[in-house]
Parts: C-alpha cells; structure tokens; sequence
C-alpha cells in the first residue's frame, strides 16, 4: 500500500486521484463529455496513421474500412467492459483491482507483461516516426532522396526519446499543454489530408484500389488479417482505459464515451491512413504525407506529425511509470522520478538503434500484444461478470496483502496465470503474429476472440472446482 | 502503529463504508443495465454485420 505523507482531506484525495485509495463518487468529476474529449485525445495520435497504413497492406480501402470498423468495435467493447465497468463503480485503481483476478503480486506481473512492454515498443515505434519525419521533411526542403533507415532517422528517434524523457521529467503540466494544442490539431490534419486525397480521386475510384502487398492470394485470408490487426488495435486499449474510467461518474458514463471517444477517433484516423497509404502507395505515412500535396504541405504535415509523435510518447510514458510507481514495491518508488523515466527509455533506444526495421513490420509488434490482451480481457468478464457478480471487496484490494482475501498463493492466483497462458497459447496456435501462418480456423474466428474465450472459460472452470479456500478470492457460492 | 497509519487506515475504512452503504441501499446512479448491455450487442452486431455485408 503507497501511503500518502499527510492526513489533511485533500491529501487523502490526491492520493485517491493517484490510485492510493478509492474514488469516492463525489469525486469523480468527469462526465459522458468530459470522458469523450479524453478518450478522443487519446486516441487521436499518429499511431492510428501507421495502423492505418498496416492495413493498406493486406486489403483495398473497401475491405479495409470494413476490417477497421469491425475490428475495432469488439476490440474496444471486450477491453473496455472489464476495465471501465469496475473502475466506473467503484472508482479503484486498475492495477489494484487487478489483484481480485490475479492477487497482488501476480498484478505486478501482468502489469510487466502488458505495460512495460506495450509501452516500450511503441515509444521505439514512435522515435523511429519521428525520425523519419525529420528526414523526410529534410529531403523535401533540400530536394534529396529520404533515406528511412539513414543514419539521420537513428539520431532523430534517440533525440525524440530524449526529449520525451525531459518533458515527463519536467511533471504533467507540460504534457496538459501539449496535449491540448496536439489533439485538436491532429484532428484538423486529418480532414485536411482527406480533403486532399478526395481532391485527387473520387470516392468511388478509392474504393475500388487494391492492396500494397497483399501476403495470400486468399482475399478472405487477408482480410481476416487485418481484422486481427484492428482488433488488436482494440485490445491495445486494455492497460489504459481502466484508469481513465475511474475518473468518471458511474459505470454508464466509464463504459459509453469509449463508443464514441475511442472507437470513432481511432477509426476516423485509420481510415485517413487506410485512403492516404493506398492512394499514394506507400504504407508508411511519412512517405505518403510527402507526397499528397506537394512541399509546402508535406514539410508542414511532416513537421506537425513529427512533435505530434512526441506527445504521444510524453502521455504513455507517463501514464506507464505512474502505474509502475502505483504497482511497484518500496524499491522502485524509492527511485528518483527523473531515473525511472530514464531506465524506462534505454529498452527502446536499444531498438532504434539495434532494430531500426521494427517499425516497418510494427503490426507484428501490435498483434504479439493482442495475445496477451485479449486473454486478459476474457480473464476479466469471466472473473467481474460471471464468478463476483459485478461485486468487489475494497478492503481486501485495499488492505494488508497477507490477509486479503485476494492473497492466492503468495500473492499469485494460479489459476489466472494459467488461463493467460492458455489464452496466449491459442492466440499464437490459431495465427502466429511473427509468420502470419494460421490454422484453418483463422479465417471464421480471428485469434484474439477465441483466445479472450479460451481464457475466460479456463479462469471460470478452474474457479469454479479449485477456489475454495479461505485466501482464494472470496468467490461468491451458490 | 504510526499516526499515520491509523489515519490511512481511518480514511480507507470511511471510503469503503461509503460503497458499503451505496451496495446496502442498492443506490448504484448509472449503473448499466439489461438495456445497456443489449443496445451494446445490437450496435455490435449492426457494425460488424452491415460493414461486413458492404465490404467483403
């Protein structure tokens, strides 16, 4: 338990606002609109270019708005009902509810496995657009060629990184700042380049482009692949959403605006990255940007995208070794807020380096997450929705690990562990993120829904036979 | 025990009897209900459904 250092009502409800204690419904400030905004902000970033430009890939612009919209709606509906629902009734800190399903030290776990890791490659995925960003708006100022794997994009993306490093170490108020000129900006380039890409082809000839590479000469395969690729996108949501939705004012108003905010501004941004990609030819948006308007609009979009990146490298950064802080033992808390960022910097300054070709197969890097996300999300409505009932005990999430009822077996629930690792093994048994080779099953059932499903019914059954005794979970009986 | 363990634990203990009395009286404002979850099945399947029809 992270104590607060003072005793006074509005320490104690900072450290609420941190994730110490519950949210009382009085304070939660946000509504359905506020929710929305939030959402949108965050959602709106340049990863949706690159998702965008992912699918470009594998199917034309008519299956690939299908595969978005499809993908995309059970994705951010299966992450956001174990993460929102609970976080919007009792204003808990994710992580810490986390630990009724996988008790407190095996939250510890998953929030290494699902955030550490999440985050880290996309602020390596996100240096290297920045890079490119800089190197193509350098070519197009200087009339050279871009070089995406020169040395100039290397140092661009270590400077990126840097630079996220010393504005989260500078503390939250620079990142408000950013992101409030950011997102609505973001948004504005968005219409902009739709203008200009239905100012240079009719609707009608959009939809009838084909695919950049498409990998099979099966169409239902490859369209099936980008699904998996936006419901992937999706369940990316999982380590996020749940904290955001605390702030809300009930479970109504944590749960909708997810429809709105982060299914509708992510879809919106694919799409422009879907048209933009294919009409252009080139999946990666610092490419395409270069060429949809000539140099005056490519050196501003590049430009804009650029420090766009950077902001959204600030907000997960943040938001990651806050919960790193929230989660973590004596030991990490203790270390200085400046070094910790930094610690959480060198894994993807080693990949900008090391493995600068990461980010042209960046959707591999998004469907190995999904094998893990999805379970959790399966893990979560089977754990909050069918064995506690949509009940949860704050003392025992709150209170001393050794005689919570959430304590499991050392402060791991075994029985969830295994679920998640079953839920991980049928994800890569049904479709390998690495190979793209799939079982037959594939093409009807995608692989995140069948392991969300896989997980759940193993957390259910195993529940449901072996936790019984006193210490394992307090399961509701009868 | 420190005082300020006992003040933490004093302020844990009054925001949970604040949900401990919400659960009693049954006073959950907003909570989803059966028609929440089956408007949310029904757009679900109206999206994937219609997107699928138009796009494949």
């Amino acid at each position: 338990m992270a104590k607060t250092d003072t005793q006074d009502p509005r320490g104690y409800r900072d450290a609420a606002e941190r994730g110490d204690l519950p949210l009382l419904p009085a304070e939660r400030l946000w509504g359905f609109w506020e929710f929305t905004y939030a959402n949108s902000a965050l959602a709106i970033a340049t990863w949706a270019f690159l998702i965008g430009g992912a699918v470009g890939l594998f199917v034309g612009p008519r299956e690939g708005i299908a595969a978005i919209v499809i993908g995309n709606i059970i994705g951010v509906i299966l992450t956001a009902l174990p993460t929102c629902i609970p976080a919007g009734k009792y204003g808990v800190e994710q992580f810490t509810a986390l630990r009724s399903q996988f008790g407190p030290n095996g939250s510890r776990l998953v929030y290494f496995l699902a955030v550490v890791f999440l985050t880290m490659g996309w602020l390596a995925v996100l240096g290297m657009m920045f890079g490119r960003s800089i190197d193509g708006l350098t070519a197009l100022v200087s009339g050279g060629e871009a070089a995406p794997l020169g040395p100039k994009v290397t140092v661009a993306a270590i400077g990126a990184i840097l630079l996220t490093w010393f504005i989260v170490a500078k503390g939250p108020t620079s990142i408000k700042f950013f992101n409030m000129i950011i997102s609505p900006a973001l948004v504005l380039l968005m219409g902009w380049m739709m203008y200009l890409i239905l100012s240079n082809h009719s609707f009608g000839a959009l939809m009838g482009m084909k695919a950049l590479a498409p990998p099979f000469e099966d169409n239902t395969l490859n369209f099936i692949i980008a699904v998996e690729v936006n419901l992937a996108a999706g369940f990316s949501w999982w380590p996020y959403i749940g904290n955001l939705g605390r702030l809300t004012r009930n479970e109504r108003t944590a749960f909708w605006p997810n429809i709105i905010g982060i299914f509708g501004a992510a879809t919106l941004g694919e799409i422009v990255g879907l048209l933009g990609s294919v009409a252009l030819g080139n999946s990666d948006p610092t490419i395409w940007m270069a060429q949809v308007g000539g140099v005056a609009v490519g050196v501003i979009a590049l430009g804009f995208v650029a420090f766009a990146n950077v902001t959204s490298m600030a907000n997960i950064l943040y938001t990651s070794v806050v919960g790193l802080r929230q989660i973590g033992t004596s030991a990490i808390r203790n270390i200085r807020w400046e070094v910790l960022l930094f610690g959480f910097c060198v894994v993807p300054l080693i990949l900008v380096v090391f493995y600068p070709t990461m980010y042209d197969g960046f959707f591999i890097f998004l469907v190995w997450t999904s094998a893990l996300n999805s379970a959790l999300a399966g893990i979560g409505i089977a754990d909050y929705f069918f064995l506690r009932r949509q009940k949860l005990d704050l003392k025992g999430l709150h209170g001393d690990p050794a005689t919570s009822p959430y304590r499991f077996a050392g402060g791991f629930n075994p029985i969830g562990i295994v679920a998640l690792i079953v839920g991980f093994v049928v994800y890569v048994a049904v479709f390998n993120p690495q190979t793209l080779e799939s079982m037959p099953a594939f093409k009807y059932l995608t692989a995140s829904l069948p392991s969300c499903f896989a997980a759940g019914l193993v957390h259910y059954v195993l529940t449901r036979i072996f936790a019984k005794g006193e210490g394992w979970g307090n399961y509701p009986r009868g | 025990m420190s005082e300020r363990d006992n003040g933490w634990r004093h302020e844990l203990q009054r925001r949970i009897a604040v949900y401990d009395e919400i659960e009693s009286k049954d006073d959950w404002r907003g909570q989803m209900r059966a028609g929440d979850y089956w408007g949310l099945l029904a757009l679900t399947v109206v999206l994937v459904a219609g997107f699928w029809a138009w796009g494949v």
